[in-house]
């Protein structure tokens, strides 16, 4: 107990930290891209263009 | 148009501009004396930090001296001219490169001296030297006359170069610092050699690169 | 480019399904590396954040590379199609890239005591964020799609050629003053979560990829397409 035992004590902190920052720019980033995907879908709509679209 | 008329165009171009010359000589003077004020006037950490301090001031100097280097052409509209000639569009950017890489040797060269005295250098290698910098601007000159070339056909020219143009050049910058430093203070342990084989690999894989993507840069 | 070559803009649930199923693979490895995975011998609990750096790192020099090859199917087949790929890796590749930086950051902080140790493959992304927020720089400054399109490829070429110059020379300089110390990779008595992250990640990163090639496609195709006939027009 006395010596030190060569392990990085603890670090929950930043361990957690990690975790949060991944989810908020993951998540975050993929709801701003379906935001702007369906603003541009329905812009096209309201414009009503006639070009081939290919489902997948 | 041959890549010997392309360098003859050009020479005869940085001729006629040559007063640009002395500005940009200019800034990249002002900048050493700046890094000078920021960094304090300690004479050891100066003489330690000359050879990163030369070469930001060169790499600064060059956005400058780079995107004068299509001003010509682009405010004459001279380049369509240029292009409908049976030219391949290699000649235009070697001609091109070639003739920014010497002024931007020069530049450095007339730095030095200024450098010299700011931070109280010994030039033990002077020829070696004007060798590395002829090597570090090649390293500056090939994506930064491609760049240039986009920029100045591109909204916020002036932005655009360096933002494109400083993250390319790190391997350049710390491969000529380094050895700079090396040339200034002695090589103990030969370090020397691999600085500039790495600097060599560089300006080797982007004088052809450029050369070979220069014409999807500049075609209609 | 392919002049005659119209834009098409796919429908599907593709992109969806992806990402669904990336979401669902991270949620799973982030827990069981959180709460299941014992602590690492030397490192302790800091360990967990390889659980997530590793895969990201993975994934996002693989957005970087597919950017490459995207560039190169603008410059050698002059298809739209790939214009708008490229588009949406890089900037996937430029977010992912942004995260690593953060995470190693935070990796670094409680392992070394320092927000940043130059260590030569996080620093090598970093240039690698600065390169290619350029190239989307680049891509917002200039006006005509076609020159747009092989300027990007031509960029991006540029950019990924550097890569392992900037490595190596990181690599070099970092060396001759510090011991050089890379991030313990993952023990091998625990590899499920990193698996779990890495094929979460592919996933979701993929579905962001496809997505965001539609919102290319789709303004690019509002772009191209020959202005409405004026009111009266004979």
């Amino acid at each position: 107990m006395n010596a030190p035992s060569g392990v990085i004590a603890g670090g929950w902190e930043y361990v957690w930290a990690a975790y949060s920052v991944t989810a908020v720019i993951l998540l975050g980033y993929a709801a701003s891209l379906v935001a702007r995907y369906r603003a541009e879908r329905r812009r096209a709509a309201r414009e009503g263009e006639g070009a081939p679209e290919v489902h997948r | 148009m041959t890549l010997a008329d392309a360098l003859r165009k050009d020479v005869l171009l940085q001729w006629r501009t040559r007063a640009r010359f002395l500005a940009v000589l200019a800034f990249g003077a002002v900048t050493l004396l700046l890094f000078s004020f920021a960094a304090g006037p300690d004479t050891g950490a100066l003489r330690r930090h000359a050879p990163g301090f030369l070469w930001l001031a060169l790499l600064l100097s060059s956005t400058l001296a780079l995107a004068e280097s299509f001003q010509a052409e682009f405010e004459q509209r001279a380049l369509e001219g240029l292009l409908l000639l049976p030219a391949p569009a290699r000649s235009l950017f070697y001609g091109k490169a070639l003739v920014n890489a010497a002024h931007l040797t020069l530049l450095g060269g007339a730095l030095v001296p200024l450098a010299v005295v700011l931070y109280d250098l010994a030039l033990p290698r002077p020829g070696a030297l004007l060798g590395l910098l002829a090597l570090g601007a090649a390293g500056l000159s090939a994506p930064g006359t491609l760049y240039a070339a986009m920029a100045s056909q591109a909204r916020a020219r002036q932005m655009l170069l360096p933002l494109l143009l400083f993250p390319l050049v790190v391997p350049v910058l710390l491969s000529t610092v380094k050895a700079t430093a090396l040339l200034l203070t002695g090589d103990p342990m030969g370090q020397l050699r691999s600085w500039l084989l790495l600097l060599v690999c560089f300006d080797a894989v982007y004088w052809s690169l450029c050369g070979l993507l220069f014409g999807r840069v500049v075609e209609e | 480019m392919n002049e005659a070559e119209t834009v098409t803009v796919s429908r599907g649930p593709l992109p969806w399904v992806l990402g669904g199923l990336g979401l669902v693979l991270l949620a799973a490895g982030s827990w069981l590396g959180l709460f299941h995975a014992p602590g690492e011998r030397h490192m302790g609990d800091v360990q967990r954040i390889m659980y997530v750096h590793v895969p990201t790192a993975w994934n996002g020099m693989l957005a970087f590379t597919f950017a490459f090859a995207c560039a190169l199917g603008v410059l050698w087949r002059g298809s739209w199609r790939w214009d708008c790929r490229l588009e949406a890796s890089v900037e996937v590749g430029v977010v992912l890239a942004a995260l690593l930086c953060i995470q190693g950051s935070l990796w670094a902080r409680p392992t070394w005591g320092v927000w940043w140790d130059w260590d030569p493959r996080l620093t090598t992304t970093a240039v690698m964020l600065f390169l290619f927020i350029g190239i989307l720089a680049l891509r917002r400054f200039v006006d005509d799609p076609e020159r747009r399109a092989s300027w990007s490829a031509v960029a991006t070429v540029i950019a990924y050629a550097d890569v392992p110059l900037v490595y190596f020379s990181v690599r070099w300089w970092n060396s001759l003053h510090q011991v050089q110390s890379s991030p313990e990779t993952v023990s091998s008595a625990f590899y499920l979560p990193l698996r779990l992250n890495a094929f979460g990640v592919l996933f979701l990163m993929s579905g962001l990829i496809a997505l965001r090639a539609r919102l290319a496609a789709l303004r690019l195709r509002d772009e191209l397409a020959p202005p409405p006939a004026a009111p009266g027009a004979p």
